[in-house]
């Protein structure tokens, strides 16, 4: 049983208090008893002590009390004196307790007896009684006092034998305490001290066990451990130190084992350190390891550049017989498995002929085979295998594993050394070569400079010839410019022709349409008369009749194909778009043609090729006209022969006038003909309407020689082509080409919002044909059917049918919807009622120009965010651009510029993140900043001349350009003028990073084109980072909108004008010039431009065309007082407006400047009203003035 | 008279009448001369319209204004007392290091470099920066501005001739600023006096101009207002920081007198550049 040590103290505690416990109680008692017999003494003996005395007092003074009553007579004294009595016998009883009651009893008696006697003879002597009676009486009396008093002695005396007994019981009992006390504290402590005995020499011996293992323990023997002798505290102690002993075993076992790991990897990398060659570290790596794993033989084997595995050392191998196979492949035998995988692979139980281990003592196989891989950057590069007489242990193992890394790098690294200093050899081999080399090219260039001495002398030459070619270049330019001009001319001639002829068709139409009505009524008469039902007209008068009746019919058809012309020309043609199956077509051609055909002895035949669609889209009517014109028209002309009609796939090599068609779109209609054939000279005419090659033929063939021109612009309406192919005398061959499908230019015609559907839609067309007709748009109503509401859409206001067609065609290629408007005022209200996406602006148009509608679309605060992109015949783009415009495109454009247009217009500038263009032809500096740009996650292209930028700018669409101005092909400020002719606002913004120095008029001149200029000088990468970030954020802000209407000043009242006239603008500040500028060529106002008094001078000096002058006060050079001083001192300006614009507000400023010569003043910041409100008060003058002057 | 010169000795700010009469006589300056120093931070203002007083050998504030509003030249005298005007030629050495150290490598960055030292008084500072950008490289493509209230100021400042007492302190301070020459290569000391080179003076602009009322004339790339902002009360403060704002391009310069800083809230739009020379960069785009 388990007892702890506690226990056994507890128990002896707890004996130790129970025999206190029973000392205690014993005494108690036995003090108790004493205390008893000590209170008796005193409350029996004590008063009976004190009692004899009073009685006796008591009973002395009633005696005396009697005596006195009876010496003074007084018989009230004698009774008082009786009365005492009571008080006695009161004391008397309450002392029962402790007399002895016989004797009381006896003495109360004694005392009842002596009162009475007393009193009684007491009242007889008070009553003078004398005699003997009373004698005796008194000696009665006097008996029974003295028996009172004996009485009263005994009955008071102590009894003295009972109080010593009493005394004598305390003493005892006393004895008796003192006893019991001694036997009870001697047994307590004999039992305590028994107890500890036991006890501590347990204690003891377990100390013992324990002291002697720890001893033991620390000089480091932990093979015995502690005995346990207790199962006690100390036992516990015991057995846990004896776990502590061993887990102390293991730790030291551990450590020794982590030693020799150590050891074991330092040793090798110690082995494989400094400049060894690969087979050096594989030889060491190899000895080592296997000295290190106790392995008998070792062999390591590394990999190839092919991947096999080449036996690079051995150790003790040679003796094993034959020595090693000095190659694996990969997967090959046990290496080349090994190689494979990444762990080790161990053999044990190897077979006693796999291989023998010899030495000069012996031989045995080995028990196992240890292969190792040796990986590094997931590749296998060697495999060190290891033969082994005692078990793989795991130790080795660990070793081996650990060290696995360092021998893959060790192999690694000696390779790499290997192969640096094969590279180092083969470098200097070649710097060798490379001298050899240079000495030749110093013979060369020693060549070269001779050749260049006779370059320089051809160069002379040149030179010459240069001048000469410039002097032409110059001529060549000159006319070019008159060429340019004559081109502007022409135009403008076509222009008013095209005018002059749809005036002629409308009469023509007009006309006709009056002409067939009376011819129809004579037609109706004429036939009626040549009836001749009454029979009264002789035949020859119904000849006449019959006559009449066939000039009007043909007078008829001739006005009817005017008619047609005329409509087809004016536009007024209206086409009707349906499915229209060639079989038809060749049946109808087959049914009216064969009789004409057979009339005239000609053969005709109608062939359809296979392949072809069913049915083409196109208007049957139009179609089927022409095919009577053509077919008409061959057999009119052929006496003999055939006419045939083809209608078959147009063939591959057929060449158009028209963009839009290509031989795989089309179909071919070909009439040919045996008949006189056309001289090529005459092809165009026999288009022309009332033309007929030989005039003679008219007469022979009749007609009005409309048909063919009527046929042709047919074709043309339809979207198709009508060619001609003949020779002289061996007949014709007219093939009419039509779109297998119907070209946008004719959906156009039927109206923008129809060319959202492009399939399906023919009949859709050709329902509205009214809205599709020019006069449609020229009542000004938008077209019909509208984007939907809230669908972005572009607004067009063109009054150019056929532009704005293909502008349409363009627009939606884009993706976009857009409405047209042909007049200024429907273009105002659609801006304002739809709010397009942006605004396609005319300058001429019928009813205000473009300027205007542009003025008040920024007056309308609904309409004024809208971007405006201006194309115009007119080449007015600084006044579009200074209005505010997006851009400004030059007729005659391109499809590409009307795609930019676009781009323009609707920028996507939200999807996606700036674009930079870097134009840079140092490639050192431009790789450096587009890697800036790219550490800033911005999208960058770079080019190195100014031809490419140009180049790549018209192709794609870029947020910004940082511009090197130094570049090979063409000055930066040409790239940039360049530039804005070709894309107008759209142009990206500019950042020129220059090297070059630039003057004040350069930089100024730059600044008119350029965001900033960054100079490559100083901080520049700094700076140009500051502001390639402005950018991208003003970027982010505000996607794509030009800031150019920001830039000018509060927007003016629309209704003042100044178209052309001229002001020169005097200012340093850039920002005040380009603000003013802006608003003044927004106004039509010719602006120019000095930035100091000085420079304004010469450009009055320069130009007499100036008709007003705002002047800025605080310049560099010559200040604004000074200059207008001097102006005034000219008399030629005595009276030339100057307005002077200063930033000072004070008192007396405006005196000073009016000093100075100022015709008014405006402080700054300068309120454009105000501005133009001067400049209209300055100008209205002022004309007067000049002219007076 | 005896009392002809008394001076009133205690802060005039704290008697109501004192105060009264200095705003009506500023009052009074800003409606005959239109120059505006209503805005001035009322002690200091204060103290500068009694020291005019002592000057003008008048009794009283009342004397004063009568005669300021009746006589145009006693009025440009006592503006001279009124418009503050410590300055000298490298004053602040630290502070024209800092430029040339800080600003002047991103200068170099522009094709032309305008400079506007708002408050320029006589001169000193614009000569300074003058040397300092010329030194640098950058005087050719420079224009400085210098502009002050007092006509008096500019045109000594136009002078460009300054007495030579203390030499050795301008000596001093231009070396310790960094001037790689010596001073001579820029003025010439003759007679106690020193006189600024010819060349230095072309491109600089001295010019009439009044913070308060007038307004920005042109695109800076850098700023001086040294020392003036901290005569202004807050509002004619805030209003005057943005005319300085409005002025500079972005990422231009705004140099502030020692005593001055940005508002630390960072409702201005600068970023400290040299906080301890008192020199900001302005963000943001104008």
């Amino acid at each position: 049983m388990r007892v702890t040590i506690r226990s056994k103290l507890a128990a002896i505690v707890v004996a130790a208090v129970l025999a206190l416990v029973v000392l205690i109680v014993g005494t108690n008692l036995i003090a108790n008893r004493m205390q008893a017999e000590l209170e008796t003494i005193q409350g029996r003996y004590l008063p009976k002590m004190d009692l004899g005395p009073r009685l006796e007092a008591d009973f002395e003074r009633a005696r005396r009390a009697f005596q006195d009553a009876v010496g003074s007579h007084d018989l009230d004294a004698v009774n008082e004196a009786r009365d005492r009595k009571g008080a006695i016998l009161d004391e008397l009883a309450a002392a029962r307790d402790f007399l002895d009651p016989a004797q009381a009893t006896a003495l109360r008696e004694a005392i009842e007896g002596y009162f009475t006697t007393a009193f009684d003879v007491s009242r007889r002597l008070v009553g003078g009684e004398t005699g003997e009676a009373l004698v005796g009486a008194m000696a009665a009396m006097q008996a029974k006092q003295a028996l009172a008093t004996d009485r009263l002695k005994i009955a008071t005396r102590l009894d003295r034998g009972e109080l010593r007994e009493a005394f004598g019981t305390i003493a005892r009992t006393q004895t008796t305490v003192g006893r019991v006390r001694l036997v009870l504290s001697a047994a307590c402590l004999a039992l305590v001290i028994s107890l500890a005995v036991w006890v501590g020499s347990g204690v003891l011996r377990s100390l013992g066990a324990v002291d002697d293992g720890l001893r033991r323990f620390g000089k480091g023997d932990f093979a015995r451990p502690i005995a346990v002798v207790s199962r006690d505290e100390l036992g516990d102690v015991a057995v846990q130190a004896n776990q502590m002993a061993d887990s102390l075993r293991q730790l030291m076992a551990e450590r020794d084992r982590r030693d020799w790991l150590k050891n074991a990897q330092a040793g090798l990398v110690r082995e494989l350190r400094g400049e060894l060659e690969p087979e050096e570290v594989a030889t060491r790596a190899v000895r080592f390891l296997a000295r290190a794993v106790e392995a008998p033989a070792a062999a390591l084997y590394t990999a190839d550049a092919d991947g096999s595995f080449r036996l690079a050392a051995e150790h003790a191998l040679a003796s094993a017989g034959g020595g090693a196979p000095a190659r694996f492949r990969m997967g090959e035998g046990l290496v080349g498995q090994a190689a494979r995988q990444e762990d080790l692979t161990v053999v044990s139980d190897v077979p006693t002929d796999y291989m023998r281990v010899r030495s000069g003592t012996g031989e045995g196989a080995p028990r196992a085979i240890v292969l190792v891989p040796l990986p590094h950057a997931s590749r296998v590069v060697g495999v060190l295998e290891l033969a082994m007489f005692k078990p793989w242990s795991e130790g080795a193992a660990e070793l081996v594993s650990s060290v696995r890394d360092t021998l893959a790098i060790a192999i690694v690294v000696a390779r790499a050394r290997a192969a640096t200093r094969e590279l180092l050899a083969a470098t200097q081999r070649q710097a060798e070569r490379l001298a050899a080399q240079e000495e030749e090219l110093r013979a060369n260039n020693d060549e070269l400079a001779a050749q260049e001495e006779e370059l320089r002398t051809a160069n002379t030459d040149l030179s010459q010839r240069t001048e000469e070619l410039e002097a032409q270049r110059q001529t060549l330019a000159q006319r070019n410019a008159d060429l340019d001009e004559a081109r502007v001319r022409l135009e403008q001639r076509a222009a008013e022709l095209t005018t002059v002829s749809a005036y002629k068709s409308q009469f023509l139409a007009n006309m006709s349409h009056e002409l067939r009505t009376p011819l129809n009524s004579m037609l109706l008469l004429s036939n009626l008369l040549a009836e001749n039902e009454d029979g009264r007209l002789t035949p020859r008068q119904i000849e006449f009749a019959r006559t009449i009746f066939s000039a009007g019919k043909d007078l008829l058809a001739l006005i009817n194909q005017v008619l047609d012309l005329a409509k087809v020309e004016s536009g007024h043609q209206e086409i009707e778009i349906g499915p229209v199956p060639l079989a038809d077509l060749a049946e109808r051609a087959r049914r009216v043609f064969t009789p004409l055909a057979r009339d005239k002895g000609l053969a005709f035949a109608v062939t359809v090729a296979a392949g072809l669609p069913d049915a083409i889209p196109t208007d049957r009517r139009r179609v089927e006209q022409i095919l009577t014109n053509l077919l008409g028209n061959a057999i009119k002309f052929t006496t003999k022969g055939e006419v045939t009609l083809r209608i078959e796939p147009a063939g591959a090599d057929a060449r158009f006038r028209r963009l839009d068609l290509e031989p795989g779109g089309c179909i071919a209609f070909v009439v040919c003909d045996t008949g006189l054939g056309i001289a090529p000279e005459d092809f165009e005419r026999v288009f022309a309407p009332f033309e007929q090659v030989d005039a003679a033929a008219d007469r022979r063939y009749g007609g009005t020689g409309l048909g063919l021109g009527i046929a042709r612009e047919l074709t043309a309406l339809l979207g198709g082509e009508l060619q001609l192919r003949s020779t002289l005398g061996a007949g014709s061959t007219f093939t009419c080409f039509l779109p297998r499908r119907p070209p946008a230019q004719l959906a156009a015609s039927a109206g923008p919002a129809a060319i959202v559907e492009p399939s399906g839609a023919q009949s859709g067309r050709g329902r509205s044909p009214a809205a599709s007709s020019p006069k449609a748009h020229a009542s000004g109503a938008p077209t019909a059917a509208a984007p939907g509401p809230g669908e972005p859409f572009l607004l067009l206001i063109e009054d150019d049918p056929v532009f704005a067609a293909t502008f349409g065609e363009v627009i939606e290629g884009q993706g976009f919807t857009y409405l047209l408007a042909t007049n200024g005022q429907t273009g105002l209200r659609v801006a304002r009622e739809r709010r397009p996406k942006g605004i396609i602006l005319d300058v001429r148009l019928p009813d205000m120009d473009g300027w205007r509608v542009m003025e008040k679309l920024r007056a309308d605060p609904s309409t004024a965010s809208i971007p405006v992109h201006f194309i115009s015949a007119l080449d007015a783009s600084e006044r579009g651009l200074a209005m505010g415009a997006v851009g400004y495109l030059t007729k005659p454009v391109t499809r590409r510029d009307l795609v930019s247009v676009i781009e323009a217009l609707v920028p996507r500038a939200g999807e996606r993140s700036a674009r930079f263009l870097v134009v840079e032809d140092d490639a050192f500096t431009a790789d450096s900043i587009v890697r800036v740009l790219e550490a800033e996650r911005l999208e960058t292209r770079r080019v190195s001349s100014a031809e490419a930028a140009l180049a790549v700018l018209s192709r794609e669409r870029f947020d910004c350009m940082i511009l090197d101005l130094s570049l090979a092909d063409m000055s930066g400020l040409d790239l940039l003028q360049a530039l804005r002719e070709q894309q107008g606002g759209a142009a990206p913004k500019v950042v020129v990073y220059t090297a070059r120095a630039l003057s004040r008029p350069e930089t100024k001149a730059l600044e008119a084109y350029a965001e900033a200029i960054v100079l490559k000088d100083g901080s520049s990468v700094e700076r140009l980072l500051d502001e390639v970030r402005l950018f991208v954020r003003r970027f982010q802000s505000g996607p794509g909108r030009d800031d150019a209407p920001s830039r000018g000043l509060e927007p003016a009242p629309p209704d003042v004008r100044f178209e052309g006239r001229k002001v020169l603008v005097v200012d340093d500040d850039m920002r005040t010039v380009y603000a003013l500028s802006a608003t003044l060529r927004a106004k039509g106002i010719e602006v120019v431009v000095a930035d100091t008094g000085k420079a304004a001078l010469e450009a009055l000096e320069a130009r007499s065309d100036i008709e007003i002058v705002l002047m800025d006060i605080m310049m560099p050079e010559m200040d604004g007082y000074e200059a207008m001083r001097r102006i005034r001192a000219d008399a030629r300006f005595g009276a030339l407006p100057i307005i002077a614009l200063t930033a000072k507000a004070m008192k007396g400023d405006a005196e000073k400047c009016v000093e100075a010569g100022a015709s008014r003043y405006l402080p700054k910041p300068i309120d454009a009203d105000r501005l133009l409100a001067l400049i209209a008060a300055c100008l209205g003058g002022a004309g007067e003035a000049r002219a007076r002057g | 008279m005896a009392d002809i010169a008394v001076v009133p000795t205690r802060a005039p700010a704290q008697d109501d009448v004192t105060t009264i009469e200095v705003r009506l006589l500023l009052e009074a300056i800003y409606e005959r001369y239109g120059y505006d120093l209503r805005g001035y931070a009322a002690a200091s203002i204060g103290r500068r319209v009694h020291l005019a007083l002592a000057r003008s050998g008048l009794s009283d504030l009342g004397a004063l204004q009568h005669r300021l509003l009746t006589d145009p030249d006693a009025f440009v005298r006592v503006l001279g007392d009124l418009t503050v005007q410590v300055t000298g030629l490298f004053r602040d050495p630290d502070f024209y290091r800092a430029i040339r150290e800080r600003v002047v490598p991103m200068l170099r960055t522009y094709p032309l470099i305008n400079v506007w030292l708002a408050g320029c008084a006589t001169g000193e500072e614009a000569y300074s920066m003058a040397i300092l950008l010329r030194e640098e490289g950058l005087y050719e493509r420079s224009q400085i501005y210098a502009t002050d209230l007092s006509a008096a100021a500019l045109e000594r400042a136009k002078e460009g001739v300054f007495p030579a007492e203390d030499l050795a302190a301008i000596v001093d301070g231009y070396g310790r600023s960094g001037g790689g020459d010596t001073l001579e290569a820029h003025a010439t000391v003759a007679y106690g006096q020193l006189a600024i080179k010819e060349s230095l003076r072309r491109n600089i602009l001295f010019f009439q101009h009044d913070l308060v009322s007038d307004h920005v004339f042109g695109e800076m790339q850098v700023v001086f207002c040294r020392n003036v902002l901290i005569y202004f009360g807050r509002a004619l403060r805030d209003r005057v920081m943005r005319k300085l704002c409005e002025s500079l391009c972005s990422g231009g310069f705004l140099c502030l007198g020692a005593s001055e800083r940005m508002a630390a809230d960072g409702r201005e739009p600068f970023s400290e550049l040299a906080p301890n020379e008192r020199i900001y960069r302005r963000t943001g785009a104008p």
